[in-house]
């Protein structure tokens, strides 16, 4: 009994004084052995101040771990292509930014190391990540990303003009309906009450949320979908294409005071704040359909190469850096929401949160694998011209439903 | 019109001057709306780079800004501390291209258009077609084949692929044809080597053409993104283009720092074009044609 | 004068004749040597890949003429190929045309001459991507050219970029106004080198500066012509960055060209073969229109 106590003081004090020296911030370097190694991250870069934090929160992790050092290798433009390129040569780095967008392929063509032995080994559970967010980078079982962060879409409204038109504010427990009623009151003028594009990155929801799905896209709940989506434009004309307002994007019609409502992420919060600062904005959620509440996940994850030569090291890296720590850094310093459930709390403003909670029931955008781009490219095509009074909403889906259904495999 | 025998045995002359002032002035005329033409986007430009980020938003756009942003230089040099060794990065390739580019381009431009040798059209050819596959199809061969040779993330995996640009051997092969052929006959006389002849005729009689393709090849490797956007790639092996463009983000988000960017990239060649002026100066070629 | 009718030079002896092929050689080849290790072999590996299926992360897996039976049956690249030749059969004459008037207008001597040849060479200097987002920024509903045509008196607010109809010819304004300089410098280093003399005995048989441009100038440039016009084409088949940059094909295919199209399918849907093979039609296309310019324009200029 004696030398059993004396033995877990000893090794309570030997993990003491080893989590002592591992520094403030300190990953969990005790239960993975001692690093060492290089290693090589690579990503794009964002804008200046993300990139000095990243390089900062890189320096700590390498002042935590002295043998470790790694080079932060930005790409500047075409992440795709020159990440396609490097895996085609194999000279990937070893952690690398992988978009939820086109992981598919890398998943399954096993360019990409399995972690769950890893997360194991350091404490990491599953669990501790937003379900929807870890699960869209599995694949087989197996977890091949750790979900650096992510955006929703939002409806972003301009609360001027609600005032002015006498309209109450939308709430998160908006349905269609109500949608459709302030949109008709917002239409004044050379204001539309929306802007929604013919892009299927935000029609998609909307099928979900009438319970449709793309297999059969065609069927009474796509058509009940498409049919509210581009009714909006077609039917009701209080919508119009962000390039029919002479707009780039449907967050450019709102920044201009063009469009009273739109849904778009976090991102267009975000240029708002940096360069309209005169609108007055609000952000709720999607509102809910006829069938369910639904809503599109664009991620990131930090992956790491099934060819790496340090994977523990690698590891330690991705972990430090999506750690809770660093991602509750990361909010506060309002550049991205956070991917592990125990930081929601963390969240103050209520815009950001109603972008984040649009992820428990969100489905990720990568629908159709490698074909994704493809069946997007239809998607649109098809909306366009209902839109545009181009052709009936039955014709085009039913065209878009024998398009889309080869891509979908 | 006149015979061969006149043309060659006159006195180098000027060009006859336009004599009426009528087309003089048609002449400037055009020549204004093109300055105009070819101007007004740049002075835009400049006067983008010193806006802020909302005013270069606005409707309708102001020529003049209201506030002038020095800011917005100062943020793009002091954006990362590689900015200087993107520049030198950039001078060393293009000045590496220019001198090593030139020397090869016209020797083979030479070979081409003067020297008769078998399988001169078949070659020729066969050069004119390897730069019709477009550059897509070739990032990945030649990424494999810089990587197999080790030149990944290094500056001489840039430049050497970059040797085998065709438009220069092109551009001299038509010039060298259009060279009246007394040139070389003269010195044949003398009994000059090949190598002799081209180098102390034929190159004294080519300075506008190396002028002008010294111009463009300086201008193509400065300017040159996409080829070593796959092959560099650490912070300090950039070049200009690449670093400026790795702090944008998205394109377009804030267009006055791309503005200001674009003017970083672009005064470095305005001033070597003023610099190279001089070269296009008239050659004494006909003085070198005597009887 | 050792000239021979024709301008041909003394057949020189059997020795001297292989003595020439040797220089001829050794001229060429530093030039050869860097053409055949980075290009030859490249072009060899993208046949390849045309006659395979290839997602760039697996291995490539023959398939034959798979690709190129696909190719012509795609809708998409019929379009694409629609707008290229579009594209080209407007901007190489109208490049080609710009640059030999300012040739021609530099060539006068007029005032401020150096002036006006740095200034119309400024829109060539900056690179494709930086022309493009400028270009971008002043095509913008609320940027500079809707305000120039405002302030004249027509009230548009065209989104150029973003509508099908003005798109394409948005991009093809933008590359006349960045490439004809350039092509206005290789006509510049040709007319330069006519010589004098012969204006001069022009200009004694009562030829006017006009007469002279299109009777004596103009023929002497052909070889130049050619050049410009060839260069203009392979350029305008290989339209990429600003298609890339600005308006990513669209808006509905409207800019897609065969080049953007082949990095779509290449990098982006992971079917490099078919790119391949895309990449591979185009090249025989371009080659072949080649080979019909250098028929009908390359002649050498007869003294």
């Amino acid at each position: 009994m004696k030398l059993r106590r004396s033995l877990l003081a000893v090794i309570a004090l030997v993990a003491l004084i080893i989590s002592a020296c591992g520094g403030t911030a300190a990953p969990a370097a005790g239960t993975l052995g001692p690093l060492s190694g290089d290693i090589r991250i690579s990503g794009w870069s964002s804008s200046p101040t993300e990139d000095a934090l990243l390089t900062e929160s890189i320096n700590a992790f390498m002042a935590a771990n002295p043998n470790v050092k790694v080079k932060w290798e930005p790409i500047a433009q075409d992440y795709e292509t020159v990440l396609k390129t490097n895996l085609a040569a194999g000279t990937e780095a070893d952690v690398f930014y992988a978009d939820i967008f086109w992981i598919d392929s890398l998943m399954k063509t096993g360019k990409l190391l399995a972690l769950d032995d890893l997360m194991a080994k350091s404490g990491v559970n599953k669990s501790d990540f937003v379900p929807t967010l870890i699960n869209a980078f599995s694949y087989q079982g197996k977890t091949y990303g750790i979900p650096k962060d992510f955006n929703t879409l939002g409806l972003v409204y301009n609360k001027d003009l609600f005032k002015a038109a006498g309209v109450a504010e939308p709430t998160n427990d908006w349905t269609w309906n109500d949608l459709s009623a302030a949109a008709k009151k917002l239409t004044s003028g050379s204001v539309v009450g929306l802007s929604l594009p013919a892009d299927a990155a935000r029609f998609v929801p909307f099928l979900w949320q009438a319970g449709g799905d793309l297999n059969n896209i065609n069927n009474a709940a796509g058509q009940a979908a498409v049919d509210f989506y581009t009714g909006f434009e077609a039917k009701d004309n209080v919508s119009k294409l962000p390039s029919e307002l002479g707009m780039g994007w449907a967050g450019e019609a709102f920044e201009k005071g063009k469009a009273a409502m739109v849904f778009e992420g976090g991102w267009l919060p975000a240029d708002l704040n940096n360069n309209f600062k005169t609108v007055n904005y609000g952000v709720v959620q999607m509102p809910k359909g006829t069938a369910a509440k639904s809503n599109l996940i664009f991620t990131v994850s930090y992956s790491i190469s099934a060819k790496t030569k340090n994977p523990t090291a690698a590891w330690a890296l991705a972990n430090y850096l999506t750690g809770s720590d660093n991602q509750a850094k990361v909010l506060k310093a309002g550049f991205a929401l956070p991917t592990r459930t125990a930081l929601s709390s963390q969240i103050t403003n209520p815009n950001s949160k109603a972008i984040f909670d649009g992820a428990p029931y969100g489905k990720p955008f990568n629908y159709a694998s490698a074909n994704t781009g493809k069946v997007n490219d239809e998607i649109a095509k098809a909306l366009e011209s209902i839109m545009l009074k181009k052709s009936s909403v039955k014709d085009a889906l039913d065209k878009l439903a024998t398009t889309i259904k080869p891509l979908l495999q | 019109m006149a015979t061969r025998t006149a043309a060659v045995t006159a006195v180098s002359v000027q060009r006859p001057r336009l004599p009426f002032r009528i087309s003089r002035v048609l002449f400037l005329a055009v020549a204004v709306i093109f300055t105009a033409l070819a101007l007004t986007p740049f002075i835009l430009t400049v006067s983008g780079s010193f806006k802020t980020k909302s005013e270069i938003l606005d409707w309708p756009p102001t020529i003049i800004p209201t506030v002038f942003q020095w800011q917005n230089y100062v943020e793009v040099w002091t954006n990362s501390h590689f900015f200087p060794q993107w520049i030198l990065n950039s001078i060393f390739l293009a000045g590496f291209h220019l001198i090593v580019y030139i020397a090869i381009a016209s020797l083979a431009g030479y070979a081409f258009a003067r020297l008769n040798f078998p399988g001169s059209s078949v070659l020729f050819i066969a050069i004119l077609g390897s730069i019709m596959i477009p550059g897509q199809v070739l990032w990945v061969p030649k990424f494999l084949l810089i990587n197999q040779l080790g030149l990944v993330d290094n500056l001489a995996g840039v430049a050497f692929p970059n040797l085998a640009e065709v438009f220069g051997v092109f551009f001299m092969t038509q010039f060298f044809k259009s060279l009246p052929r007394e040139l070389e006959e003269a010195a044949s006389i003398d009994g000059a080597s090949t190598f002799r002849t081209f180098r102390q005729i034929i190159l004294p009689n080519a300075y506008p053409a190396l002028a002008a393709l010294a111009i463009l090849r300086f201008q193509g490797s400065w300017n040159e993104f996409q080829w070593p956007l796959i092959v560099l790639r650490s912070p300090e092996h950039l070049t200009l283009p690449l670093g400026l463009a790795s702090f944008q983000g998205l394109f377009g988000v804030n267009w006055n720092w791309v503005l200001a960017g674009a003017m970083f990239n672009a005064v470095p060649i305005i001033l070597l074009v003023i610099f190279f002026q001089k070269y296009f100066i008239r050659s004494a070629a006909s003085s070198a044609v005597k009887g | 004068m050792a000239v021979i009718a024709g301008g041909a030079v003394r057949r020189p002896s059997r020795f001297r004749y292989w003595r020439q092929w040797l220089t001829a050689y050794l001229f060429l080849s530093p030039f050869l040597l860097f053409m055949l290790v980075f290009i030859a072999g490249a072009v060899v590996v993208a046949i390849y890949f045309s006659f395979t299926d290839y997602d760039l992360l697996s291995d490539p897996v023959f398939v034959g003429l798979k690709n190129y039976q696909k190719a012509f049956q795609d809708e998409e690249f019929l379009h694409a190929l629609r707008n290229v030749a579009t594209y080209t059969a407007v901007v190489v004459p109208a490049q080609t045309f710009v640059a030999l008037v300012m040739a021609a207008v530099l060539d006068q001597k007029l005032p401020f001459r150096r002036f006006f040849r740095i200034a119309w060479y400024l829109p060539c200097v900056a690179s494709s991507v930086v022309t493009t987002l400028i270009f971008m920024w002043l095509f913008l509903p609320d940027g500079f050219i809707n305000a120039a045509l405002n302030f004249v008196g027509i009230p548009i607010r065209l989104n150029w970029l973003g509508d099908e109809a003005t798109a394409l010819p948005s991009i093809m304004f933008m590359n006349i106004w960045a490439t004809a300089a350039t092509m206005m410098l290789i006509f510049l280093a040709a007319i330069q080198d006519v010589p004098g003399p012969i204006y001069e005995a022009a200009h004694l048989d009562g030829a006017g500066p006009i007469r002279q441009f299109f009777q004596i100038t103009i023929p002497l440039l052909r070889p130049a012509i050619f050049l410009v016009v060839l260069l203009g084409t392979i350029g305008c088949f290989q339209l990429y960055d600003q298609v890339k940059i600005a308006t990513n094909g669209g808006p509905n295919g409207a800019t897609s060209t065969v080049t953007y199209l082949i990095w779509k399918q290449g990098f982006r849907d992971l079917n490099m073969g078919y790119a391949s093979a895309l990449g591979v039609i185009l090249f025989v296309g371009i080659f072949v229109i080649s080979l019909v310019q250098r028929r009908f324009l390359d002649v050498r200029p007869d003294y």
